[in-house]
């Protein structure tokens, strides 16, 4: 069931939300968090009920480790770091058994010219999400940064269905108290439209925003057999844009809908276009998985503690990790490679004292990064260096043959031509007004933090006439836009 | 609090509002005439079938249809209706392929007490095998099945929205035909007519790039020995199985008249000198469906390839399109039955179009094409 599916708009959300406040009503808050979680597991199977068994293993494994680990129960006497490696262990051979598996033996296949058969396993949803979140609760019960909680809590911990498929990744010491706190058992006015605001903007960015542009990337990266100028950067820009809006619509919607239960999820991006250097994009872009990365691996790799050289091979590292994470690939692993070094020169630059216009380290940071994600999107090599071919001009530059009069000087350059510029990605005209609204919007407009003063929520005039229509309106065309098309997966379903 | 349940309630209640709002107005509206007859206007009709037959359909009463691509659009309804004794309408669909047609044929069939289809077997759509334009297909099969509210959503975009907000009757919102005659006719269109007449004249417009890239394909398989379809005769068996066969056995008690639409004879010529699996396919298929017509007896298969008006290229505006005369000629033909196949004609038939296609110059034509072409500008 997706977000911006009519079934869990319309069926799914209302009829969860009002049974839960009718148990919290009637006093019956274990029946009620037990029912939310069983509506979470029944949201999560929905998909493919076949992999419920492993989300419950893996919470129930990982809470016995976890309440085990916490210092406050000594009934386990085994060695705690031991147990904790343990833990990891056994998430990570998860992990990598559905999704690493295929990848290593086919690089296997290649070093030592067997054949080893695939097993073509199939990604269990969410399972780089939670194992990840219960890893984090392992290491944070390890800290004892965790209170004791029953398993209900925990289970609910896991699998809020609103943040369960695709984050925020969130801790537990963030979350359990929000569903302790006896102020979030009763409804909250201010908690319900707001959500329902945020929930509005999000299914507008993934509808309208992120799915045009899924046209257009599509075409590029995965059927146009060649690119040229002008439809290769249209290409690159156009999942540039798909994937900031389709990522942070889901986490707007994710977080609309947790507040409808009185759940503040943490925020997961803050304009991460509007980055002026690369560490900078990485505190604006997926904000919690950056948390994890660098509270989970970098700093216990030691961090920038021992000296310059571990610092910039704990950051390659980190990043490179980071980008396996989102999937099984070499194109990945480069995404992540080249990440790791832009921090690297990143870091040095400043240690050597340099400084520079902030227009120009915008420029420089937001190409970078739409560089780079060509290669994140790209399903094999020759469809990131026919992007990169086409960007930097060698398949030619195609200008409209209305502006041949205008541009006939340029006949004389064999790669400049006059006629269809966008023939294998289509989108005509459209692309160009659609890639500038939405470089405006994404460069000069608030985000939801600043719109909605979240979490804090002490914004009333958002509350006012004007808003709330326009936040209807974003939700009313959002829905009609749904009912033209089948509804699209978002993309951070597939890591 | 009251701020924000009053905030929440406004929310809710635009939200219902708006759509209600929208959904009356496109239902009042209707240029496709979905829902109902047009009030306070006269009916016309656009020529894009793929849209305009749901509403012809759903408001209109025929008894018989012509249900083709652009091969049939010139065929009149009232002409075939004279002809054929029937009240016929045409809801041919422009380079429409079987899979969309059969969303057509099925609910035309269900709506209405259908007595005979005549329907063109175009060689693209068994040789591609397609399955609707990939753009338009979840919404145009929405206009064809039994769920009314899902029909909305073929307004749902710039162009009707832009329509519905000044309530235009310009024909690009509601459409210019005045009649159920041939709504979707192009032999009047200035493009199409001035291209009769011979090669030269093929080149009497500023061609579109797909019309350019087609007559260069024929200067290439004129220099080429190789096979360029690689879909097999089960395939497209199968294919024609799917969307038509299974619809002719349903409804035993409509008549369907398959015909093979008359393409120049050069066509015909390129597939059995050049291109001899393509060839090959369609042989078996017309073996295939004469087979089929043997069992079936509300099925009649027409060709009309032994005609000689195949071997004059005057009378065609590229490869496949002719002239309207054609269409009068093959309803004469059904009427009398003169292009009919049977298991006993056959065989000659088959191998009367074999020696015609075999025999039939297509180095002459190749080379004036290619002459034009290289001296043509792209439009």
């Amino acid at each position: 069931m997706l977000f911006n599916s009519y079934e869990f708009i319309f069926i799914f959300l209302p009829i969860i939300f009002f049974i839960y406040f009718f148990l919290l009503n009637k006093r019956l808050v274990g029946g009620a968090k037990a029912f939310l979680v069983f509506a979470s597991l029944f949201f999560y199977s929905w998909w493919n009920i076949s992999y419920l068994p492993l989300i419950l293993t893996s919470m129930l494994f990982n809470y016995v480790i976890g309440n085990s680990l916490n210092e406050n129960l000594k009934k386990v006497q085994i060695h705690k770091k031991s147990l904790l490696t343990f833990g990891i262990l056994a998430n990570l051979a998860l992990l990598g058994y559905f999704k690493y598996t295929d990848f290593f033996l086919e690089n296997f296949n290649l070093v030592f010219d067997s054949s080893v058969p695939l097993l073509h396993l199939a990604l269990p949803l969410a399972i780089s999400f939670f194992t990840f979140q219960q890893i984090a609760y392992l290491v944070d019960s390890y800290r004892a940064e965790t209170a004791e909680y029953d398993f209900l809590n925990y289970a609910l911990f896991v699998t809020f269905f609103p943040q369960l498929i695709a984050g925020p990744i969130v801790h537990h010491k963030e979350m359990m108290p929000q569903f302790a706190s006896k102020w979030n058992l009763v409804k909250n006015y201010k908690n319900i439209a707001t959500g329902l605001f945020i929930f509005s903007i999000g299914l507008f960015k993934k509808v309208v925003i992120a799915d045009t542009f899924a046209v257009w990337a599509t075409a590029g990266f995965d059927n146009a057999p060649i690119l040229n100028f002008f439809e290769a950067w249209a290409t690159s820009l156009s999942y540039t844009f798909q994937l900031y809006f389709d990522f942070s619509g889901y986490t707007d919607m994710a977080i609309g809908a947790a507040l409808l239960f009185n759940i503040k999820l943490p925020i997961n991006f803050n304009s991460p276009y509007k980055a002026t250097s690369i560490q900078d994009f990485w505190r604006r872009w997926h904000i919690t998985l950056s948390r994890f990365l660098k509270d989970y691996i970098y700093i216990p790799l030691g961090g920038n503690r021992k000296g310059e050289f571990r610092t910039y091979t704990n950051l390659m590292t980190t990043f490179i990790l980071g980008g396996i994470w989102h999937g099984a690939g070499w194109t990945f692993v480069f995404w992540g490679f080249m990440h790791g070094m832009a921090l690297v020169i990143h870091r040095a630059w400043n240690n050597l004292g340099f400084t520079m216009n902030k227009y120009l380290a915008w420029f420089i940071t937001f190409n970078f990064i739409n560089i780079a994600w060509v290669f994140f999107r790209a399903k094999e090599w020759s469809d990131a260096i026919k992007v990169l071919s086409g960007m930097l001009g060698l398949n030619g530059i195609i200008f409209t043959q209305k502006h041949e009069k205008f541009l006939s000087f340029l006949n004389s350059f064999d790669n400049i031509s006059f006629g269809i510029v966008t023939e294998h990605i289509g989108g005509g005209s459209d692309i160009l007004n659609i890639l500038i609204f939405t470089f405006i919007i994404t460069i000069f407009f608030k985000n939801i933090q600043e719109i909605f003063n979240f979490p804090y929520l002490k914004k009333p005039s958002i509350y006012t006439n004007k808003y709330i229509l326009f936040f209807a309106i974003l939700f009313v065309f959002s829905l009609i836009k749904s009912s033209i098309k089948t509804y699209t997966e978002f993309i951070y379903f597939n890591f | 609090m009251k701020q924000y349940k009053h905030a929440i309630y406004k929310f809710l209640l635009t939200i219902i509002i708006t759509p209600t709002l929208l959904f009356t107005l496109i239902f009042l509206y209707d240029p496709l005439q979905i829902f109902h007859k047009p009030f306070l206007r006269k009916s016309t009709f656009h020529s894009n079938m793929r849209e305009q037959a749901a509403g012809i359909i759903n408001n209109y009463k025929f008894d018989s249809i012509l249900l083709g691509t652009s091969m049939l659009q010139n065929t009149s309804a009232e002409e075939a209706s004279q002809k054929l004794n029937e009240n016929f309408v045409n809801l041919s669909i422009a380079g429409s392929d079987f899979y969309e047609r059969a969303y057509v044929l099925k609910y035309a069939l269900k709506k209405h007490n259908i007595k005979t289809v005549i329907y063109s077997l175009d060689a693209n759509a068994y040789f591609q095998q397609r399955t609707g334009q990939k753009t338009t297909i979840e919404t145009f099969k929405k206009l064809y099945d039994n769920n009314i509210f899902n029909n909305f959503t073929i307004y749902l975009n710039t162009k009707y929205i832009k329509c519905l907000l000044t309530l235009s009757t310009n024909s690009k919102c509601i459409g210019d035909a005045t009649n159920l005659n041939y709504p979707g006719k192009w032999f009047d269109n200035y493009r199409d007519y001035i291209r009769f007449g011979g090669i030269k004249n093929w080149f009497n417009i500023s061609l579109k790039e797909e019309e350019l890239n087609s007559l260069n394909t024929i200067v290439t398989t004129i220099n080429n020995n190789k096979t360029y379809t690689s879909n097999t005769t089960k395939s497209a068996i199968k294919y024609i199985n799917n969307n038509i066969i299974s619809i002719v056995k349903e409804n035993k008690n409509t008549k369907f008249i398959l015909f093979f639409p008359p393409y120049s004879r050069l066509q015909y010529a390129l597939w059995a000198q050049k291109d001899i699996n393509k060839f090959n396919i369609h042989k078996n298929i017309i073996t295939y469906l004469v087979e089929k017509s043997s069992d079936l007896n509300n099925l009649k298969i027409y060709a009309f390839g032994k005609e000689d008006f195949l071997d004059n290229l005057e009378n065609y505006i590229d490869l496949h399109h002719y002239h309207k005369n054609f269409n009068s000629l093959m309803l004469n033909s059904f009427k009398s039955q003169s292009a009919l196949l049977t298991k006993a004609n056959l065989e000659e038939y088959l191998s009367t179009i074999t020696n015609k296609s075999l025999t039939y110059d297509i180095y002459t034509p190749a080379k004036n094409i290619k002459y034009y072409l290289n001296n043509k500008k792209l439009n």
